[in-house]
């Protein structure tokens, strides 16, 4: 490369081993990525790692960070980033767009016909045994009529993409889903440490995010005029930051569980300079479980005691309405095409990972002697705790799970192995290939919002499919690209 | 009304100690910088030592518990470093950030980003600052980014409720150094005086008289407040009038009666104000002291130590009125161990901290 000093190219000896999102197979730029890659070809890996020194640095000095709990203590780390974008083509991008829409849409038809009719029970879509088995199944919410008929306001699905290059989508994260703020800070940070990149090209702002999510939160409230607050679990929670860093955003409150309380009237309270002032609409980071002692956990101090009345009772929105867990279990996951059918009579628009029931014996049997090469997920669980990956595992850790997963079927789901694309990232010595997935946000109230991208993870070790900051795995910033022909 | 924000208990409670902890930084800081000029100017005979630098922020009993003598090294370790003592600007900077963690929603993001720099700067500078080479460097930095904070504050945070409280917090911690200035650093300057008034000659009291002109320059020196007290008067510094100023001067920002202005001024905007109104009022009355004192050692420290106890009304009623809520919400039981002024009982922070209280404010109470 003439006239850029004597170091190696960034991109020198860059190999992916599939699926590359920036190079295609034969070496060239992938759709969308034209201009990034003709940069990064230009530039030194020496320049490129100085940039992603300056991100680093940045980050400490705004104190964008995350908290792990580890051996029993909470360490506040750094926000891990690679300053290398993830580009997805805006044409693509459409078709993923109303995908994430449609799974959502039929999604919340799903939980209020559960806690309603149950018509999909009764039409023999999903099997009855498996709906109340699942731990996130609430009696507590039939009936309610929660706004619009939505229960699942906020919702952040992971998507992966195959060798083969399809989108197909992972996981539905209907609870309280995070990362979003980590997006906004990742295109931040970005434009701060290259800004040349933003030139003679027209990358979709992603900062609309916290209007949306306080626009979908005020459409919950009685009157427009409502209040909102965000209600987190406290400083000690590993996605403090981001319940903060929206609040601000948004300009509303961030509350913890002690500033609430429910009056004699149903209503729910914040405790003010001024004396109690009431709460319309909720954006809660606080799990069901922990959500109002009087109803769910008794020793939980993070929630509000009566809240579930005062929700029941229509006098306060919460997102997501408590019960949306029941749509987030794997093995409900498995009928979501179905859903999307029965509810929208649609065709799905993305592709669902192809999944063995494990509490159904034929597939147990199949799973139990197929253990060393698929994936083994818990049904109810978040941020890749206990999943397996069969070929990467050794022998005294099959033989575990086998017994669990024999122990317990209706815990457990298993999948074929994705080979998860990779994406160039910043190694010690070079650009390396890394798994890279995507967690998008969709927002529904009265209307419904897509992210444009959203958080792009990346696993740290080379071979490695585990994402999960909570594991060690780092975030991009994810564009998506109006490229002309 | 919904547009206008509200302000919560909790967040009103860590507005007042960021605002109270941050000033903790930079007084600290001044003093150290001030105090080492100062050591500089003296003699061997005029016998200063690191001493009050332990008593101003009052954590010299445990200072004594872990070190035999008080000399440089150890108590720049005590004062700049050491996280376990509640006095030292490690210790307050950190205190600072968990404080304003809570309420960055509230708070200019800049100034989150200052204190975060603060925190990562005296983490990795604040060892090699306890020799005096490195460490006017690093002080000098310290008081420059409180006062880029303070700027960044002044220019660009709304003056709603969270203002007021921070600011409350700020003013309140300045009054509350600016007596521990006067209680340890001018008393002693009066009572040195006594003494030698009574056993030396003629001939040293004159040379003397010089040492202590320098004294009391550094006393206003540390409270930045030399150019104005120049301003304030044409005659040459003598204690009784550094005295006077510090309490009294209502256009210095740092004396008593400027800050116990800007504390009432802040209470006008804030509702159910009354129980805090009068407790700085009675504050406010006690300055009116000076114009009867003798000008002896022990009038001046019975006085910063009334002045302390007016000060501890003012907070304790801040807490009764704003930072708990009884009304609608059952709180856990009052801790028993609350002693006046820089102490602080925070509900938010983790179990080490929930009361914080220190020897020499509990002592002078008793």
């Amino acid at each position: 490369m003439p006239g850029l000093g004597t170091t190696s190219p960034a991109l020198g000896g860059y190999e992916p081993p599939g699926y590359d999102e920036l190079v295609d197979f034969s070496g060239g730029a992938r759709p969308g990525n034209a201009r990034l890659f003709e940069h990064l070809s230009r530039m030194s890996f020496d320049e490129l790692s100085l940039r992603q020194r300056a991100a680093e640095l940045d980050i400490a000095a705004n104190g964008v960070s995350f908290t792990v709990y580890a051996e029993g203590e909470n360490i506040d780390r750094p926000w891990p980033f690679d300053v290398v974008p993830r580009v997805f083509h805006a044409r693509e991008w459409a078709t993923i767009d109303a995908g994430l829409r449609q799974r959502l849409a039929a999604l919340n038809l799903f939980i209020d016909d559960l806690y309603h009719d149950q018509r999909c029970i009764r039409e023999g879509i999903v099997p009855e045994e498996l709906v109340l088995s699942s731990p996130g199944y609430r009696p507590e919410c039939h009936g309610v009529d929660p706004p619009h008929g939505v229960w699942a306001h906020v919702c952040g699905t992971d998507l992966v993409r195959h060798s083969d290059g399809t989108v197909f989508v992972l996981e539905d994260n209907l609870r309280v889903p995070s990362g979003v703020s980590y997006m906004l800070e990742n295109r931040a940070l970005t434009k701060r440490v290259f800004p040349e990149l933003f030139e003679r090209q027209s990358i979709v702002p992603v900062d609309h995010y916290p209007e949306h999510l306080l626009d979908m939160l005020r459409s919950l409230c009685p009157g427009r005029d409502g209040r909102v607050a965000v209600l987190t679990p406290g400083i000690y929670n590993s996605a403090y930051f981001e319940h903060s860093f929206l609040a601000r955003q948004m300009g509303v409150e961030l509350v913890e569980g002690r500033d609430l309380k429910v009056g004699p009237d149903d209503c729910v309270y914040v405790r003010t300079i001024e004396g109690p002032v009431r709460v319309d609409a909720i954006y809660r980071r606080v799990d069901d479980a922990f959500l109002d002692p009087a109803v769910f956990r008794a020793d939980s101090t993070l929630g509000v005691e009566g809240i579930m009345g005062a929700w029941r009772a229509g006098n306060v929105a919460l997102a997501n309405a408590p019960g949306t867990g029941v749509a987030d279990d794997k093995v409900v996951y498995t009928y979501v095409p179905d859903l999307i059918r029965f509810y929208l009579a649609e065709d799905p628009i993305l592709a669902s990972v192809p999944t063995w029931r494990c509490e159904r014996p034929a597939e147990l049997s199949h799973v139990l002697s197929h253990l060393h090469e698929i994936v083994v997920k818990p049904a109810n669980e978040s941020g890749g705790k206990d999943v397996l990956i069969g070929p990467q595992a050794d022998k005294a850790t099959l033989d575990r799970y086998r017994d669990m997963v024999r122990a317990q079927p209706r815990a457990w789901v298993a999948q074929p192995v994705i080979e998860l694309s990779t994406s160039p990232t910043i190694c010690e010595a070079a650009v390396e290939p890394r798994c890279v997935d995507l967690r998008p946000f969709i927002l529904q109230g009265a209307g419904s919002y897509v992210t444009a991208g959203g958080l792009t993870r990346v696993a740290r070790r080379r071979g490695s499919y585990v994402v999960n900051s909570s594991q060690g795995g780092g975030s991009k910033d994810t564009w998506i690209v109006e490229e002309r022909p | 009304m919904s547009n206008e924000p509200i302000l919560l208990c909790r967040t009103a409670d860590s507005l007042y100690w960021a605002g109270r902890y941050l000033e903790r930084v930079e007084s600290l800081a001044r003093l150290i910088t001030e105090h080492t000029a100062l050591l500089v100017d003296l003699p061997r005979r005029v016998e200063l030592t690191w001493q009050p630098l332990l008593a101003i922020p009052g954590g010299d009993h445990g200072f004594w518990e872990r070190y035999d003598t008080a000399d440089e090294v150890s108590v720049m370790e005590f004062l700049l470093t050491d996280r376990t003592n509640e006095c030292s600007l490690a210790y307050s900077i950190d205190q600072a950030r968990e404080n304003l963690r809570t309420v960055r929603q509230v708070f200019p993001r800049t100034s989150w980003r200052l204190v975060n720099e603060l925190a990562q700067v005296v983490e990795s500078q604040g060892t090699t600052s306890h020799r005096r080479g490195r460490r006017h460097q690093l002080l000098e930095r310290v008081v420059g980014d409180c006062q880029r904070m303070a700027g960044v504050i002044h220019d660009a945070m709304r003056r709603d409720h969270a203002y007021d409280f921070f600011h409350l917090g700020t003013q309140f911690e300045r009054a509350d150094m600016t007596t521990r200035v006067l209680d340890v650093r001018a008393a002693s300057i009066m009572e040195l005086n006594d003494e030698l008034a009574s056993e030396a000659g003629r001939e040293e009291a004159g040379a003397k008289a010089v040492f202590e002109d320098i004294q009391w320059l550094g006393v206003l020196r540390s409270l930045v407040g030399v150019h104005s007290y120049r301003r304030s008067t044409s005659d040459p510094v003598t204690g009784p009038d550094v005295v006077r100023f510090l309490l009294t001067d209502d256009r210095f920002p740092r004396s008593i009666a400027f800050c116990l202005d800007e504390i009432d001024t802040s209470l006008q905007n804030l509702p159910k104000n009354l129980p805090v109104v009068e407790a700085c009022h009675d504050a406010r009355v006690l300055l009116g002291r000076v114009d009867a004192m003798t000008w002896r050692a022990e009038q001046l420290r019975d006085l910063a130590d009334d002045v302390q106890l007016g000060l501890a009304g003012i907070d304790d009623a801040l807490k009764a009125t704003y930072f708990t809520d009884d009304d609608i919400l059952v709180l856990p039981p009052p801790s028993s161990s609350q002693s006046q002024s820089q102490s602080q009982s925070q509900s938010g922070s983790n179990g080490s901290s929930q009361t914080q209280s220190q020897s020499q404010s509990q002592g002078r109470v008793g």
